[in-house]
């Protein structure tokens, strides 16, 4: 159906228009002898009808897409399809001078009416149009439009799948050592297996719910981050210490899940796990002036090679995500040190309230 | 002493995780004619352990901090059997150590 009559506020702002046009139609009229009053009764009533022949402008620009069409398609539809109208028009004005030629009282001005035949014939051919290519700019409008919307939408969903993509995983060798030092533990202290069963399981039911939130708070994430610490510390023993520094008003910052997680799994992976002796962890959170600063440092063997088992990557998906949640707004700076290793986020601290 | 077997079989654990040493010598308590000489965490303590305590067999783990399992192996004068107790996997084992020590 057509916009215009879809709609009943509209199709009365069309025809008030097309009141305007009549109006202007008859004051041409009046200068070429006729009165006001025969103007508009000439001209109004037959022009009402023809507003809505010229709505099916609408179906030639839907038939004839200009887009697909090309130039010369375009042209050649539109002008058989302002003569049908323009012949309309004829019939309408013709029964309309007819119709008033019945009327005794009026049939002596029908004359003076029947001169101005060609004029309101070509009148009405632009009138059709006129209408016809505000039409087409109209639904050129809505094409531009509806493209860029469909960019947006895009743009979204392309973002989301990135989102999904980089998603953090459990790390597989976390999961397959868990299983060997749960596997050691049963032997020698069932009671500690079963609680590192526990620990394990926790960790991973809450790693599966938050991975697929947009956003969880810092408390969530770093109960998280005890757990995996907790695991990796049955495994190595004292070799593996941690100092935590939380700034507690951090806690219901907002961020995007398992951003700390790749962070302390390489803090173990390549820094303690190099180390004879083992090593400290030190996490600093701070809250600052709507930011929110998170800290990972580790020691590291100074002699070791460069890093091997993929941190690079872990760290790069880590900052890759940030930049796609943040934007510009939020930062990850790793500094290699001659004994230690530190990585920092630095992002906004959005709060549900 | 006609329960013990004549030949002892003496063994040195190298693991760097503890779990992993504990459940080697739980495995081995059960076999009489073993006998766990030491325990070792790095690679430094299993070389010193190997050239004073001269064991038959070495359990090896070949991922350990600073001196790794074919490290080991490169500074031990001595002739010892060695098992490798590891997590390493072949795709992870560089070519030419691999072959040099017939394993993976």
């Amino acid at each position: 159906m057509h916009p215009i009559l879809a709609r009943l506020e509209r199709l009365a702002a069309y025809l008030a228009l097309w009141c305007a046009i009549g109006v202007l139609v008859g004051l041409v009229l009046t200068q070429q002898g006729l009165t006001w009053p025969e103007a508009l009764v000439l001209v109004l009533p037959p022009l009402l009808v023809y507003a809505f022949v010229c709505l099916s402008a609408w179906y030639v620009c839907r038939a004839m897409p200009l887009a697909s069409s090309g130039v010369p398609g375009v042209l050649t539809a539109s002008i058989v399809a302002a003569s049908v109208a323009g012949a309309l028009w004829l019939a309408l004005d013709e029964t309309w001078i007819s119709t008033l030629e019945s009327m005794p009282a009026l049939a002596p001005v029908t004359v003076r009416f029947r001169a101005q035949t060609p004029f309101l014939f070509a009148v009405s051919v632009m009138l059709f149009l006129l209408v016809l290519s505000v039409h087409y700019v109209v639904l050129a409008f809505e094409a531009f439009r509806d493209a860029e919307r469909q960019q947006l939408e895009l743009k979204v969903l392309t973002r989301d799948a990135e989102l999904r993509a980089l998603r953090a995983q459990v790390d597989p060798h976390f999961l397959y050592n868990s299983l060997n030092s749960i596997s050691a533990l049963t032997g020698t202290d069932p009671a500690a297996a079963r609680r590192m069963c526990l620990l394990l399981a926790d960790f991973l039911r809450t790693t599966l719910r938050v991975s697929t939130q947009e956003s969880i708070t810092l408390a969530e994430e770093l109960t998280l981050a005890d757990r995996f610490l907790s695991i990796e510390q049955v495994r190595f023993g004292p070799r593996l210490q941690v100092e935590r520094r939380i700034d507690e008003t951090a806690s219901q910052c907002r961020i995007p899940p398992l951003v700390l997680q790749p962070l302390l799994e390489n803090a173990v992976a390549h820094g303690i796990a190099g180390l004879i002796d083992g090593g400290t962890i030190r996490l600093d959170v701070e809250r600052r002036n709507g930011r929110l600063s998170i800290a990972v440092e580790n020691p590291r063997d100074p002699d070791a090679l460069p890093r091997t088992r993929g941190s690079g990557v872990g760290l790069e998906n880590v900052r890759r995500r940030l930049s796609i949640v943040f934007g510009g707004t939020a930062r990850l700076d790793a500094v290699p040190g001659p004994s230690g290793f530190r990585v920092a986020l630095d992002l906004p601290c959005a709060i549900d309230e | 002493m006609s329960d013990v077997p004549p030949v002892l079989l003496r063994v040195v654990i190298v693991d760097d995780e503890p779990l992993a040493r504990a459940v080697l010598r739980e495995y081995l308590t059960s076999e009489l004619h073993v006998e766990v000489v030491a325990e070792c965490a790095n690679g430094f303590e299993a070389v010193k352990a190997v050239s004073e305590l001269a064991p038959d067999l070495l359990l090896l783990d070949v991922q350990m901090p600073k001196l790794d399992g074919f490290e080991v192996l490169d500074l031990v004068a001595r002739e010892v059997a060695v098992v490798f107790t590891t997590a390493y996997t072949s795709t992870r084992c560089g070519r030419s150590r691999c072959t040099r020590w017939t394993i993976c």
